[in-house]
């Protein structure tokens, strides 16, 4: 089942790209170990996505924190402070 | 529903927009409009880009819209959000409330303003010089935005 992983703002430019269609693999089933994951080979993406000012939603809900619980099929969207208006 | 919200690519026209607010709120006895533009901070600024995430973006600004409707007894209030490419001088943001009385529109406009700069899931860039930057939102902004919580503290 494919997950769909979304970035925002800075984080964009940082992921290579606003998309990303993925497999999670089994062990990948916390916010945290998705970043570890994701960011594997890119420890500036890591830390990037890692900040506390970026904020994830999970199916367009804000996560209360980087050990909520995933499952497969989700879209997971990592968004850097917003600055609109 | 009295709250509108669109997030666009299109141009925007506050005066046309000033003009259909009002027609859709005849009864209220106060409207109070707002319209930011794209600054050109002493000529550096070239381009402004702007993203949002679709769906999710209009509802969390429509729920801070239904909220303000709750706290000032709006008659109605719409926010219009300018997406994508513009150049200085260019209608970025509308935002209309209507009211019985004057106090509460333009504080319900404020507090949407306030809202859009520091707690909107919109992302803007800044193209300055010839140089992208990710703009942030300024201490101040998160101070005026604390102001309408009794915490003191930005809500996201």
């Amino acid at each position: 089942m494919t997950t769909r992983i979304l970035f925002f703002g800075a984080l964009r430019d940082k992921a290579g790209g606003g998309e990303r269609s993925v497999e999670l693999p089994p062990d990948v089933r916390t916010i945290s170990a998705l970043i570890d994951w994701l960011a594997d080979d890119d420890p500036a993406l890591k830390a990037a996505l890692r900040a506390p000012s970026v904020r994830v939603a999970v199916d367009r809900s804000i996560a209360a924190g980087r050990d909520e619980r995933l499952s497969p099929g989700k879209e997971i969207a990592f968004m850097p402070p917003f600055s609109g208006g | 529903m009295n709250v509108v919200v669109r997030i666009s690519t299109e141009s925007l026209d506050p005066v046309a927009e000033a003009r259909a607010f009002a027609s859709d709120h005849r009864r209220s006895g106060a409207i109070v409009t707002f319209t930011g533009q794209v600054r050109d901070e002493g000529g550096t600024v070239e381009e402004l880009s702007l993203e949002h995430y679709p769906n999710f973006t209009e509802e969390k600004i429509r729920e801070r819209g239904a909220e303000a409707v709750r706290r000032w007894s709006l008659d109605g209030a719409w926010v219009i959000h300018r997406v994508g490419k513009l150049i200085p001088g260019e209608p970025i943001v509308f935002v209309a409330a209507g009211a019985a009385h004057r106090r509460a529109a333009f504080a319900a406009v404020d507090f949407l303003m306030d809202y859009l700069k520091t707690s909107a899931p919109l992302w803007k860039k800044e193209i300055s010089n010839g140089e992208p930057q990710w703009i942030e939102p300024r201490a101040e902004d998160y101070a005026d935005a604390a102001r309408w919580n009794p915490t003191g503290s930005v809500r996201s």
